[in-house]
């Protein structure tokens, strides 16, 4: 694994950042982080960076332990933090070919490699600018360029798009999705479409928490299934919701229509099924039920709508 | 040890550091000061009618230069070496810095070395005070009734006292940049890390004094010597006599070595990081 992390948690001086999470990430897979703010998001992130000792569990990058191994765990990262680099004197090239020296590069392949990530960054027209004198954006790419500089293995990528223009954005997901197969990427995003164009997979956290693992292309899928029966929906949740291999039942329309009218009346619904559940063992029990069944359809979940299903009811209402 | 990353921090800092105009103000403002001082000492040597020798007690303190380290230092030390790991904090860059693949203990023993080589600077126009010394014993006339001119001989000025005091000074430059490293380190300002440096400088400065006072008119021997070594500036007496007793160096490398590892361990406590 290229990322393996275990019942991690860490305390600052009064509050708890993170809370016994748990997961890993084979090689070459990107997997997004998302969570509302305080979440524990840069708080993992600077653990696997090994910036921050984590309170208890472990953390292996590469093979390697955050806290006993922690040189050989850098020598395998690329990491852009929440902080872009800034220096009122260096420009952009300088700073480039410093941090590659700090990265132990040959001095053979140095120039190589500050070419080819200031070419995949697009900077080779700001590279004799002074890091100060440049916008977020473009701070925000020479952070990301540094990361890339040396291709590492594994990328932590904190909010790599924030601050870049439309134009930019779409460059940095190709140039993010570009590394699938070849590098393992933990990216942190409050961008939820960021996260399900660019990754393949996503943690979410919670007040330090992880609440759901979810691999994006099963989401986009339709894991769930929308069923229309020709019932009111007067008492038929409950009993939806005791039908086998049902796991959760949401009313999607309560149709309830004129009493002339010779159209029955209908109730829409959003099924989630259990693992072993399937959705003609739903048709079955409903016919079985005299229940009309009218449709019954795969439907696509946005990550929006998961993120808003696992996290908890406080915050569902905020949103 | 990684060399060569000692020496890309090194000069990653030098280069920062001297590309700034703030800190060449602060540069030559060091330089005025000790020109203020060798010119305040000369007039006095000349007013005095004192002999140019070297171990006369105005010359002492010029060449020792305890007027330049006391009054000088305790301001140009804190304002040089604030920046090193406390501007990187503040910047955000540190962050970066301390999870590039490169050790902690690495980078912040280039950054003592690039702050050792600033203050080593602030010695650097020293042999041109010198050189005036040597020609010019603070007395003038005036040739052909208008012109002033240096009346007799310079100082008689012996090189290996100079030498000594130079080494002396080197060190004790150094002393003060693994301080400056450790106040930095501390803080994550860098006016809050020049304010704890120039605080821990004066609380020094006043226990050498009070040891000094304490141990007037006592018989030699007891504890008061025993102390009077740790209160620092009394160091630069012996310097300014050219005595550096190689004990007196293991000691000052000792306190440079110890200052360090602190602040590799303060690193670690402020940044929460790997122990």
């Amino acid at each position: 694994m290229s990322l393996s992390v275990s019942h991690l948690a860490h305390a600052y001086a009064r509050v708890t950042a993170l809370r016994g999470v748990s997961f890993e990430v084979p090689p070459g897979e990107i997997v997004a982080l998302i969570g509302p703010n305080g979440a524990g998001k840069s708080t993992l992130l600077k653990i696997l960076a090994t910036f921050v000792a984590p309170s208890h569990g472990s953390a292996r990058v590469a093979g390697c332990d955050v806290r006993t191994q922690a040189s050989e765990v850098r020598q395998h990262l690329g990491y852009l933090p929440e902080q872009l680099p800034t220096d009122p004197v260096l420009r952009v090239g300088e700073y480039l070919e410093l941090r590659a020296r700090l990265k132990q590069l040959d001095r053979s392949r140095r120039s190589i490699e500050i070419e080819r990530v200031l070419g995949l960054c697009d900077l080779a027209p700001v590279r004799d600018r002074l890091l100060d004198q440049l916008s977020t954006g473009y701070r925000r790419r020479v952070g990301l360029a540094d990361a890339l500089l040396g291709s590492p293995p594994v990328l932590l990528l904190d909010e790599p798009t924030v601050g870049l223009d439309p134009v930019q954005v779409r460059q940095t997901r190709n140039l993010v999705r570009g590394l699938a197969g070849t590098s393992t990427v933990l990216l942190s995003t409050h961008l939820l479409n960021e996260a399900e164009q660019t990754c393949s997979r996503a943690l979410v956290l919670w007040q330090g928490g992880l609440v759901s693992d979810i691999r994006l292309p099963s989401l986009a899928a339709g894991a769930d299934l929308e069923l229309e029966l020709d019932r009111p929906a007067t008492q038929l949740g409950t009993q939806l919701r005791e039908l086998p291999g049902v796991a959760r039942v949401t009313l999607l329309e309560s149709d309830a229509s004129p009493t002339d009218s010779p159209q029955p009346t209908v109730s829409r619904w959003r099924v989630t099924l259990t693992p072993d559940g399937s959705s003609s063992g739903l048709a079955a029990a409903c016919v079985g039920r005299g229940w009309g069944v009218r449709e019954l359809r795969r439907c696509a979940t946005t990550l929006e709508e998961h993120l808003l299903r696992v996290l908890p009811q406080s915050l569902r209402e905020t949103a | 040890m990684n060399l060569s990353a000692i020496h890309t921090v090194w000069q990653w800092e030098l280069r920062t550091f001297f590309r700034r105009p703030a800190h060449w103000l602060v540069l030559a403002a060091a330089v005025l000061t000790a020109a203020c001082a060798t010119t305040w000492l000369v007039a006095l040597v000349a007013r005095q009618g004192l002999p140019a020798r070297l171990d006369d007690d105005p010359i002492r303190q010029f060449l020792g230069p305890n007027l330049f380290l006391v009054g000088t230092v305790m301001w140009v030390a804190p304002l040089l070496t604030m920046n090193l790991v406390a501007e990187d904090r503040r910047r955000g860059s540190w962050e970066l810095l301390v999870t590039s693949p490169t050790a902690l203990a690495d980078v912040l023993l280039g950054k003592f070395l690039a702050g050792w080589t600033v203050l080593a600077t602030c010695l650097a126009p020293w042999p041109v005070f010198l050189l005036v010394l040597s020609l010019w014993n603070g007395r003038a006339t005036w040739l052909r009734g208008w012109c002033p001119w240096p009346a007799g001989a310079g100082f008689d000025i012996e090189p290996g006292v100079l030498l000594g005091g130079a080494l002396g000074l080197l060190v004790f430059s150094g002393v003060l940049a693994a301080w400056g490293t450790l106040t930095s380190a501390w803080s994550r300002r860098p006016l809050m890390a020049a304010l704890a440096m120039a605080g821990w400088l004066g609380l020094l400065l006043v226990i050498t004094l009070a040891l000094q006072w304490v141990g007037d008119g006592r018989q030699p021997g007891g504890w008061i010597d025993w102390l009077r070594p740790w209160g620092v500036w009394h160091h630069l007496a012996e310097y300014s006599r050219g005595a550096i007793p190689v004990r007196r160096l293991a000691q000052q490398a000792a306190v440079m070595t110890a200052t360090l590892w602190l602040a590799h361990r303060t690193c670690r406590w402020v940044d929460g990081g790997p122990r």
